[in-house]
């Protein structure tokens, strides 16, 4: 090849390689946009999914309020407002009495009821002594009743912020829940641990166990769980225990309260 | 050099005016960075038009002086353009040293080696060299700091992308035109044009730039 030849191909051999790097350059930037563009576009679809979930966990709840209330409220306001009806002065003393003790032990029902209702909107346990009793005291329901096994250990000395004590709350009564409906366990160990930077919850149990990790498709009542962590800057985190029953832990360092700000 | 590649030659340092002129209508649109840019055309502008008129005005035979001052301005300013856009890359620090050590070695070389009489190749190819390797780090930075939706729209991509192009393909002529045992003319010739082509082409990098230089953020 001529010398005029060796130049032609040097310089545009180089300018092609100067080229190159330039369109790699586009190409590798157009790769990786794209991968973040469908990243985000995840990241919407689950976040909706969890605001779904959490709107017809709302929803659900209002329902079952609804219910307890017209049925049982309603019900037993009802058969008192009948027997007021019926206690006229003049009816025999011992009918009259009768009548009277009926609607007295009917409105202490309906006392009672509304007190449940309005307890499991908001657990007067939690309210009054935080967050370990309030656990404490499912788990002794739990044990009480002699369905289930639930042992409950709790290593934390920290305080918390009343509205992420109920998110917390809200997480263990879902898992319990959904061991006691689903399962089939017979034994539950809970462990509370953490300091005043981290709050750590661990929850295993020896029943069915889960598929696979939680996903968009999973059920409402885990994804309630995501969601209520995902507000706390949470991250739950399945345990390696594969064998048999659900491992979780969870992770949270959002509204706790530090010792002297108490 | 025969009359064709002449008219190529003229017709390439001619090519400088047009994104000076765009520069200076674009001037208010253009920020500071930018207008680093223009100055850069503007000083381009100044050599050509003075190279020009010493040669062919006042028949001064050698004119090879200008490109000693002219080079040194030019890294300046292609310097303190970079030095903004890579800052997040390299500390300002950095690139006062690259600065001021390329001052002191085109000082050497022209004291030295290179006097006003003679063509300052050295200082040409590693300013060169030094081009090629903002232009490399503006990619670099790009693809690790801040990705660009509209790189068709950031003035800085044309400038960086013409730099490469037009540096890493100069360098290769001048290397191969050294370096090469048979100096016939028509190499020359060829050598001459293919120069040409080759700062058409930057200009034309420049002129992209300039009118991108609306969308700068």
């Amino acid at each position: 090849m001529s010398s005029t030849g060796w130049l032609f191909w040097g310089v545009f051999g180089m300018l092609f390689l100067s080229m190159s790097v330039i369109f790699f350059f586009l190409a590798y930037q157009r790769r990786i946009l794209k991968q973040q563009k469908e990243h985000q576009q995840k990241e919407a679809e689950y976040q909706q999914q969890l605001m779904r979930a959490n709107l017809l966990s709302q929803e659900k709840e209002r329902n079952r309020i609804g219910k307890d209330l017209h049925d049982g409220v309603g019900a037993m306001l009802s058969t008192s407002k009948l027997y007021f009806r019926h206690l006229k002065q003049e009816e025999h003393p011992e009918k009259f009495d009768e009548l009277k003790k009926k609607a007295i032990d009917l409105l202490d029902e309906t006392m009672t009821s509304v007190r449940r209702v309005s307890h499991d909107l908001k657990p007067i346990v939690l309210e009054r002594l935080g967050l370990v009793e309030a656990v404490m005291n499912m788990a002794d329901q739990l044990n009480e009743s002699e369905m289930i096994k639930v042992c409950f250990n709790n290593d934390w000395q920290g305080h918390m912020d009343k509205e992420f004590e109920l998110n917390w709350f809200r997480i263990v009564q879902e898992l319990l829940n959904n061991t006691l409906r689903h399962s089939g366990a017979t034994e539950v160990h809970m462990e509370l641990s953490g300091d005043t930077e981290q709050v750590r919850f661990e929850y295993s149990d020896n029943g069915v166990g889960i598929k696979s990790e939680p996903t968009t498709k999973t059920g409402l009542g885990m994804q309630n769980i995501v969601s209520r962590l995902s507000l706390m800057q949470g991250e739950l985190r399945y345990g390696e225990n594969n064998t048999a029953g659900i491992s979780l832990k969870m992770f949270s360092a959002i509204g706790l309260v530090k010792r002297d700000q108490n | 050099m025969d009359a064709n590649d002449l008219i190529f030659t003229r017709i390439s340092q001619a090519s400088i005016i047009i994104p000076t002129v765009i520069a200076l209508i674009r001037w208010r649109l253009l920020n500071d960075q930018l207008r680093l840019l223009a100055w850069v055309l503007i000083v381009s502008s100044l050599t050509e038009i003075c190279a020009f008129t010493l040669v062919e005005g006042f028949k001064v035979s050698n004119n090879l002086f200008l490109y000693h001052f002219y080079i040194i301005v030019l890294f300046v300013l292609v310097n303190r353009i970079y030095k903004r856009t890579l800052k997040e890359l390299y500390s300002g620090v950095t690139a006062n040293w690259i600065l001021f050590i390329f001052l002191v070695f085109a000082l050497i070389n022209t004291v030295g080696f290179q006097p006003f009489q003679v063509f300052n190749s050295n200082v040409i190819v590693v300013a060169g060299m030094l081009f090629i390797f903002y232009s490399l780090s503006y990619f670099y930075h790009r693809l690790t700091v801040g990705f660009m939706e509209k790189w068709y729209q950031e003035p800085l991509f044309w400038l960086s992308s013409g730099l490469l192009i037009h540096y890493s393909s100069t360098l290769m002529l001048f290397f191969a035109v050294n370096f090469m045992l048979d100096k016939s003319s028509a190499l020359i010739g060829v050598s001459w044009m293919l120069n040409a082509g080759l700062n058409v082409l930057l200009n034309l990098f420049y002129v992209l730039a300039i009118l991108n230089s609306k969308n700068y953020e």
